[in-house]
Formats: structure tokens, C-alpha cells, sequence
């Protein structure tokens, strides 16, 4: 599984940390910053390794977006993954398929609902009745996930990955997976299922390391999780944060790669003093 | 931001670039720098400015970026505000919206807004600029020479960004009239700026030649595709395209370390209190780094 941090500081601060602690990815969304891939941009300067997953709403103009996501891809050296939030399906899909056509690099039109694309106004005389969205993004293939209340409906109508967000969830994410499956079969296996999970902790950023990996696995096991991008809550202080960040990559991380670990591995990490106290008694008189 | 038919890049090594460039600008002691946008074209040009300046920021700690000029008709002035508001947290203080109306065709037809209300879309994306920042955000500049533009600036007492083409006598012509605009309103006109292309050569004929001859391409290039002149397109305007060409090509500070000095100095003079240099000729990297360090080590420290 992989795993992710939601940024909760608004000057995006802790990119760096998370990306040195060994996390997949870093979330942006409109909590963090209010233009998330303007902010995307200035972290991909600071962390040059790090995924960056930006959550925008549908609803701004999907060539502007388009414009956006090449840029942010481009400066962070083909990173960028967006996410669209939408409680409109009709809303939502349109923005995705503007989207995907314009990130495309080839000349299209669109005729839509919400968007004519061009417009082809009479008033101008020097119009094109195609257009090419400029630069294309680093990426061959710019990872486009959905979320929110339409997220389920347009992931499944255009094969696309839902995010299942912890307090926004619309249907359960086993059944979603279970009515895409049943449609795709093993084509499914190429999307990625990616959840924003909440961590449950106090002002110190404590939490309890059993109950986050009994979630964690039990989602994985429920409905295939294979991104986790954990948010912690929100308005903890930096050291707080790091605190919570550092035991996550430390503590749960470990715990979540393999199926399951040798017993002791987990006792030996962690009580390493004591295994070491006791492999230097052993040792005798050196 | 470009990677036109004479100097193919890959963009990505273009936006490294850039970051990279910006560090150096900043070690040399330059005060910013600046982005322009436009749209759907072959080359690549960075259509979303804000974001680029978002990268040059993060990697530095006192240079500004500027853009010269964001086409804010295009965009959606609520995202262009939270879209400054988030520089500004990122980098207090050191993000310059220049601003412009476009007038490409094909960059306002393909998101379905109208050349004619360009200019009501302006007033209306300042308006909820200058609310959504009413606490603190990036300076305006407005650019453009048009009567309403200045027209605009004075009335608000905004920036000037004032295009690179303009000869002393027409530059000192304009801001007299924006300066007496705005006393006219009551307020005082903000800074003004003005775009300069420009090289440093050796001071041999032949390189100054070579200069102003890509000058002359580089306009030669998007004028021919993208004005109309005399009605027509510029390509079907050979003789009208020819004159814009020279004319960029004469106006251009470029020549040997003193020549710019002066034509800096009497830019200076009418009160102009940032040049932002547009760096010809710099299809390599290598050639325009070179003629950055340079201009930093002879032109600069005689304008101080």
C-alpha cells in the first residue's frame, strides 16, 4: 500500500518532512491552500521526489485546469496526479472529459453542457475549430482521480480511480469496487483505489498505532485499498504534526508492506535496547 | 517558456531551467522576474503564470516574480485572487501582477469569452481584485499603452507596465498624460515599468547585428501569425510586418555595456523606476546565463 499525508498547514510546510519520511505522496487540497496547484508548484521546488495529488472542485473552467495541471506537471518534473471533486455527475464528467481530451496533445473540440469548445463566436473573424491545449504535461498520462458525492457514478462511467474520503463517503467503497469489477473484470486491476483516511489523534499527535493499522488493513482487505493518504486533524501545532508524521513512517508504515510479519519481528522493533542489552550480555566479558 | 521551431527543449527542462535561472537572477542581485502568458500555440508558452511563479518562489528568498502581463480577461478573477493570495502566503511581498487584456482570437474564442467585453472583464476582475486583496496582495500593474489602459491605471492608481517598443520622447509623452489622468482623479499613479528588450554585445557591429536581427525574427514570428495589420494577417502584410519588425529591432537597448547604460539612464530620467529586460537572442541557455552575469557585472552596478 501506498502511502500519503494530507497537508494541513497552509503554507504547506511539512512537504519536505513528508517527503524525507518516506511518504508516497503529498494531498493539496483547498484546506491547505486556496489554489492548490499554485501551492503544488512551490512544493515541488521544495521536495523534488515526492507525488503530488491535488484536489480542485469541478466547476472551474476544465481548459484553465488543463493549462494548470501542465504547468504544475512540468515544474515538478511529471508529479502531479489531480483529483476532481464534484457533487454534480453531469458537472463532473464533462470536466473530466475536457479535461483528458485537452492533456491529450492533440487539437479537439467539444460540445457540451456546461462548455463549447471552441465557442466559435461570430463576432471573431480568426478562430480555429479545433484547439491544442500548450505545453502538454511531463506525464504521457496524467493520472485524473474523482471524489465527492458524483465522484462513484463518473469513476465507474469513465474507468476512472474514486478516492473514497473519509467523511464524504457516498456509497460504500467495497460496493463501488464490487459493480466495477463486475463491469471491467480484470481490466480493473490498471485503476489505482486511493482513500483519504482520517487519523484519529489528540493535540499532540498521539494516536492509537493498533487502531490505525486494524483500519488500515481492514479497508485494504474491504475493498482493495492500495493508496492511503492519511489526515491527521486539522490545526494541530507543527511540532504536533511532526510528531504524528515521524511515528506514522516509523511505526505504521512497516506494519502495512508485507501481508503479514515473522514473529518477534515486531517485539524486536519495538524493544531493539533491550534485545540489544541482552545480545551484549551474551557476548560475555567483552 | 518556449520551445519555438528555431529551439526545440523539452518544457520540463525548460521549467528547471527556469528555477535555476531564477537562483542566479537572485545572486546577481536582479529584483525580479518576469512571465508572460499566452495560449494554444505550437511553442509551448506558459499559459498559467501564477503557477510557474509559484515554483521561482519557493526557490528563493527576496526575488520577485512578475507577470508581464497576465491576460486576466481570461481567467476567472476569483481563482486569480486566491491564486495571488496563496503566492503571497508563500512568499510575502514578492509577487507583481502585471496585467493585460489579450487580444489573440483563438485564446478568447476558445474559452467562449467575447473581444468586445474584454475590456468590462478587466474592470470587473480589478474590481474583485482589489476587494479580495483590500488586507494586503500583489501590486497591479497595467499593461498596455491604449488610452483606456492608461485610462484605467490612473483611475485606480495602479502600476504602469508599459510595453518594450515605446522611443523616450513617445515613453515621457504617455506618462506626462497618465501621471495628468490621474491627478485628474485625485490619486497618484503607482510605479512604473517598463519591458525592454535588450543584449549585451562585445561591441562589435556583427553582434549587434545578429541581436537585433533576432529581435526582429522573434516579433517577425508572432506578429506574422498573430496581428492584424492593416486588416489582414500579418504574414499577408509583408511591408507592415517589416516595419513592426524594425521597429522592435531599433527600439531594443542592445549593444556594447555603455550604449545600454545610457538608454537606461534616460529611461530612468522620466521617472521609470523598473525596467524588466526581455533577453534576446538566448536560444541557449548557456549564451543567455552568460549575458545575465554580465549585464550584472557591467550595466547594473553604473545605473545604481
Amino acid at each position: 500500500m501506498r502511502l500519503g499525508a494530507v497537508l494541513t498547514d497552509p503554507l504547506l510546510r511539512d512537504v519536505e518532512l513528508v517527503q524525507r519520511l518516506g511518504f508516497d505522496l503529498a494531498w493539496i487540497d483547498a484546506g491547505g491552500a486556496a489554489a492548490p496547484l499554485v501551492a503544488a508548484a512551490g512544493a515541488a521546488t521544495v521536495a523534488p521526489s515526492v507525488r503530488l495529488v491535488v484536489r480542485v472542485e469541478a466547476g472551474a473552467h476544465p481548459l484553465t485546469l488543463a493549462e494548470e495541471c501542465a504547468v504544475a506537471d512540468l515544474a515538478s518534473g511529471g508529479r502531479l496526479t489531480l483529483t476532481v471533486a464534484g457533487a454534480d455527475v453531469a458537472l463532473l464528467e464533462e470536466t473530466v472529459d475536457v479535461l483528458q481530451q485537452a492533456l491529450a496533445a492533440r487539437p479537439f473540440s467539444h460540445d457540451g453542457v456546461h462548455w463549447r469548445i471552441p465557442a466559435g463566436l461570430p463576432e471573431h473573424s480568426d478562430v480555429e475549430a479545433r484547439i491544442r491545449v500548450t505545453p502538454s504535461p511531463a506525464q504521457l498520462e496524467l493520472p485524473i482521480w474523482v471524489c465527492g458525492p458524483a465522484g462513484p457514478a463518473v469513476a465507474r462511467s469513465r474507468m476512472l480511480p474514486y478516492v473514497a474520503v473519509d467523511d464524504e463517503r457516498a456509497e460504500s467503497p467495497a460496493g463501488h469496487w464490487d459493480a466495477t469489477a463486475a463491469t471491467l473484470g480484470a481490466a480493473c486491476l490498471r485503476i489505482r483505489r486511493p482513500g483519504v483516511i482520517d487519523v484519529v489523534a489528540d493535540g499532540d499527535g498521539a494516536f492509537d498505532r493498533a487502531a490505525l493499522l486494524r483500519r488500515l488493513v481492514g479497508e485494504r482487505a474491504a475493498w482493495g485499498m492500495d493508496v492511503a493518504v492519511l489526515r491527521l486533524p486539522a490545526g494541530l501545532r507543527a511540532q504536533a504534526r511532526c510528531a504524528a508524521l515521524t511515528r506514522i513512517a516509523r511505526e505504521v508504515r512497516p506494519r502495512l508492506i508485507l501481508d503479514g510479519l515473522p514473529q518477534g519481528l515486531e517485539q524486536h522493533w519495538d524493544a531493539p535496547d533491550e534485545l540489544h542489552a541482552e545480545w551484549t550480555r551474551d557476548r560475555g566479558d567483552r | 517558456m518556449r520551445a519555438p521551431e528555431r529551439a526545440p527543449a523539452h518544457h520540463a527542462e525548460l521549467y528547471a531551467q527556469l528555477v535555476d535561472d531564477a537562483r542566479t537572477a537572485e545572486r546577481l542581485g536582479f529584483h525580479s522576474l518576469w512571465l508572460s502568458e499566452h495560449h494554444n500555440w505550437y511553442d509551448g508558452w506558459c499559459p498559467a503564470l501564477l503557477v510557474a511563479g509559484a515554483a521561482v518562489l519557493a526557490a528563493t528568498t527576496t526575488l520577485h516574480v512578475g507577470t508581464g502581463v497576465l491576460l486576466l480577461p481570461l481567467h476567472d478573477p476569483e481563482r486569480i485572487a486566491r491564486a495571488g493570495s496563496t503566492l503571497e502566503r508563500l512568499a510575502p511581498g514578492r509577487t507583481e501582477l502585471g496585467v493585460g487584456l489579450g487580444y489573440r482570437e483563438p485564446e478568447l474564442d476558445a474559452l467562449g469569452l467575447s473581444r468586445r467585453r474584454r475590456g468590462a472583464r478587466m474592470d470587473r476582475a480589478l474590481d474583485v481584485l482589489a476587494q479580495e486583496w483590500a488586507g494586503g496582495g500583489p501590486q497591479i500593474w497595467i499593461g498596455g499603452i491604449a488610452e483606456r489602459s492608461l485610462e484605467r491605471a490612473a483611475r485606480r492608481g495602479l502600476s504602469l507596465f508599459l510595453p518594450s517598443s515605446m522611443r523616450p520622447a513617445q515613453l515621457a509623452r504617455v506618462l506626462d498624460g497618465a501621471r495628468q489622468a490621474a491627478a485628474g482623479h485625485g490619486v497618484e499613479l503607482g510605479r512604473v515599468g517598463v519591458l525592454k528588450q535588450a543584449w549585451l554585445t562585445d561591441g562589435s557591429a556583427a553582434e549587434e547585428r545578429r541581436a537585433r536581427s533576432a529581435i526582429a525574427q522573434d516579433i517577425g514570428e508572432y506578429g506574422g501569425a498573430w496581428w492584424r495589420l492593416g486588416g489582414q494577417r500579418g504574414f499577408a502584410a509583408p511591408e507592415l510586418l517589416g516595419a513592426q519588425m524594425r521597429r522592435s529591432a531599433s527600439t531594443a537597448a542592445v549593444g556594447p555595456a555603455e550604449a545600454i547604460v545610457e538608454e537606461l539612464a534616460a529611461i530612468e530620467a522620466l521617472g521609470v523606476d523598473l525596467v524588466v529586460l526581455q533577453l534576446a537572442d538566448h536560444d541557449s541557455p548557456a549564451a543567455y546565463r552568460e549575458n545575465l552575469q554580465q549585464i550584472a557585472a557591467d550595466v547594473v552596478p553604473q545605473l545604481a
